[in-house]
């Protein structure tokens, strides 16, 4: 059976098809996936640097362990591991903003996610006025075998922390900060605070 | 058959297409640009309510969740916006965050008695766009401070029942709201700031815009 | 009337014609594709329930639990105040996770229930009481009187399940609980990735006594 010839119009919308096919490949194969283009971004900050953020300014002060906390609002809490308490300032730009989402990662690599509810850990950061500081903390609780070494992660959307930016601070926990924080109890919180307005 | 002649009748056959090209290609991008509206236009300030030439201006909203319906209209004017060192009936001193002053935001209302005004939001902006939104929780004014924003505290008028679908009611045995009246807010606001006008809003993407002059 | 004796004999004829392997290809794929009705042609044993026992830990993926003790009681004190529909059931147990990644709170509360019982109050504003398989509990820290939040990777904690019965089901003294397990995949409504596709694991009985009596 012979094969029918091809007309030159018919080749040339061939080679168009083809180099459609070929075209959608590539540029389906070079873009950032679903998971790649809503990626966070991260900015790593350390202790005492402040951070502009998208939302505001942001500035971790210290961090503190025990076993058991006393919170000046909300529940106080003893924990079979050891509690963390980053305090940080925020201060709010162009909109009233706050800070509604945390990490705990530690040293293997495992996270502990929280939010602004709860009785345990809990990030406590009120959209407050526009330029005016306020004094914020995340309170979480941790595995000491894994502890020294462990970053927190923080921003602002509880629900959806995609596409926006993500605070990382290096807690720069040693070992002997762990071994302290293990047998201190009773450390004594002030969860958050308006600056100038205790 | 020369090229240039055949180049010359395929623009000429084309060319009520060619015309049209640009208008299909915006008429597309508009038909599918619906998130546009949902994500950006409906959640912003987008739709500023018209003031008139003696600064009134005249709000025309509505509240609409798919189970409730009503509109909320009102006009409004500024009476006086300004800082303030002590809140009026203060029985202790005023306490402000640090590096804040308050301002004092004065409005004069006016609606029908039938309609819900209440859940409203009050805000200074500046020239940079900075929004201060009114926040009581922000200072300690050392007096009584009133529950509602935009309506009196006495007289609020109709307000709808949280989770019923049933149309906004006064309270029973609250007598109804006056046609018009004035109200007074407090809003902290970083020293530094000199704001150029108050923002009133229920909903977006309406607002009411009333420049300080 | 001749058609039908002949149709017969062709068929007869056809089928003497075929080869051995033919034909025994034939009644192989006929007796496969009947032996998909009835579930296949091999034995299936039924799955055999894990059994749950005092003091033993047991993964129901992704919560290990341990039962220290069943109890009742009409009145908990500071920590929840006195039931409304008449008597408490709670569960001490141990609970941990064996993820890398926190667990929401959640997925610790479909992780265990009291089987067969009846007169449960769900966390529903109706109120009518339910079966103890669709009841919800709370579920509190035992060492701090806190709800329990996102359980985090490498930490125990010793936490009471709590639930409320209607007094006009009688009291046990044994119970039957049930452990359930949880799949991690995406959400199809929000792509979200949680842990999802509640689904029965293992069983045990176990003596319910007073609550705070020594």
């Amino acid at each position: 059976m012979r094969m029918p010839r091809p007309s030159r119009s018919q080749l040339g919308t061939g080679a168009l098809v083809v180099a459609a096919l070929a075209v959608g490949q590539t540029l389906n194969e070079r873009l950032p996936d679903g998971s790649d283009a809503t990626r966070l971004f991260e900015r790593h900050v350390r202790m005492g640097q402040t951070l502009e953020m998208r939302t505001g300014d942001f500035t971790p002060r210290s961090v503190e362990g025990a076993t058991t906390i006393l919170r000046s609002i909300g529940s106080s809490i003893r924990s079979p591991g050891v509690v963390v308490v980053l305090s940080f300032d925020f201060v709010s730009r162009g909109e009233p903003s706050s800070i509604r989402y945390g990490e705990l990662r530690d040293a293997d690599g495992r996270v502990t996610v929280f939010g602004p509810t709860g009785d345990r850990n809990l990030v406590t950061c009120g959209a407050r006025t526009v330029g005016i500081v306020v004094h914020c903390t995340a309170v979480v609780e941790a595995d000491p075998d894994t502890l020294a070494g462990s970053t927190i992660a923080l921003s602002g959307d509880e629900l959806d922390p995609r596409f926006d930016d993500m605070a990382v601070v290096d807690l720069q926990i040693s070992d002997a900060d762990v071994r302290a924080w293990t047998a201190t109890e009773d450390l004594e919180v002030d969860v958050y605070e308006v600056a100038g307005l205790p | 058959m020369s090229a240039r002649r055949v180049r010359q009748s395929w623009w000429r056959r084309e060319r009520i297409a060619i015309l049209l090209l640009p208008v299909v290609l915006v008429a597309a991008i508009a038909a599918t640009s619906s998130r546009v509206d949902e994500y950006w236009w409906q959640r912003g300030f987008h739709e500023q309510a018209p003031r008139d030439a003696s600064g009134v201006v005249s709000i025309d909203d509505r509240y609409d969740d798919g189970f409730l319906r009503y509109p909320i209209r009102a006009d409004v004017s500024l009476v006086s916006a300004e800082p303030v060192t002590a809140v009026p009936g203060a029985y202790k001193p005023m306490r402000l965050p640090t590096g804040a002053r308050l301002w004092e935001v004065r409005l004069s209302w006016s609606a029908d008695p039938d309609v819900s005004l209440t859940g409203c939001t009050i805000a200074l902006v500046d020239a940079d766009g900075n929004r201060y939104d009114i926040d009581r929780l922000s200072f300690e004014s050392g007096a009584v401070t009133t529950v509602e924003t935009c309506v009196p505290d006495e007289t609020p008028g109709p307000r709808p029942k949280p989770g019923s679908t049933a149309p906004p009611a006064t309270a029973p045995g609250e007598a109804p709201r006056p046609g018009s009246w004035s109200t007074r807010s407090y809003l902290v606001v970083p020293e530094d700031v000199e704001p150029t006008a108050v923002r009133v809003w229920w909903l977006l993407p309406t607002y009411a815009e009333l420049p300080l002059d | 009337m001749t058609g039908e004796p002949g149709r017969l004999r062709r068929t007869i004829g056809w089928l003497a014609a075929r080869s051995l392997r033919q034909l025994l290809l034939a009644v192989g794929a006929v007796v496969l594709l009947a032996s998909g009705a009835f579930g296949g042609l091999r034995q299936a044993e039924p799955d055999a329930r894990d059994a749950l026992v005092a003091g033993e830990p047991h993964l129901s993926e992704p919560i290990n639990l341990t039962i220290k003790r069943v109890a009742w009681s009409d009145d908990l004190g500071e920590v929840i105040g006195p039931s409304e529909f008449g008597r408490y059931l709670l569960v001490v147990a141990d609970v941990s996770s064996n993820q890398d990644r926190s667990v929401d709170a959640f997925v610790v509360k479909e992780a265990l229930r009291f089987a067969g019982l009846e007169g449960f109050a769900t966390s529903q504003l109706t109120r009518e009481p339910v079966r103890s398989e669709d009841a919800e509990p709370q579920v509190i820290v035992t060492d701090d009187r806190t709800r329990l939040g996102e359980l985090g990777p490498g930490l125990t904690y010793e936490v009471a399940f709590i639930w409320e019965q209607r007094t006009t089901e009688p009291l046990p003294t044994t119970a039957e609980l049930l452990t359930r397990v949880h799949g991690f995949r995406q959400s199809s409504l929000d792509d979200q990735e949680n842990w999802f596709d509640v689904a029965d694991d293992a069983t045990g009985r176990f003596p319910v006594t007073e609550f705070g009596a020594a």
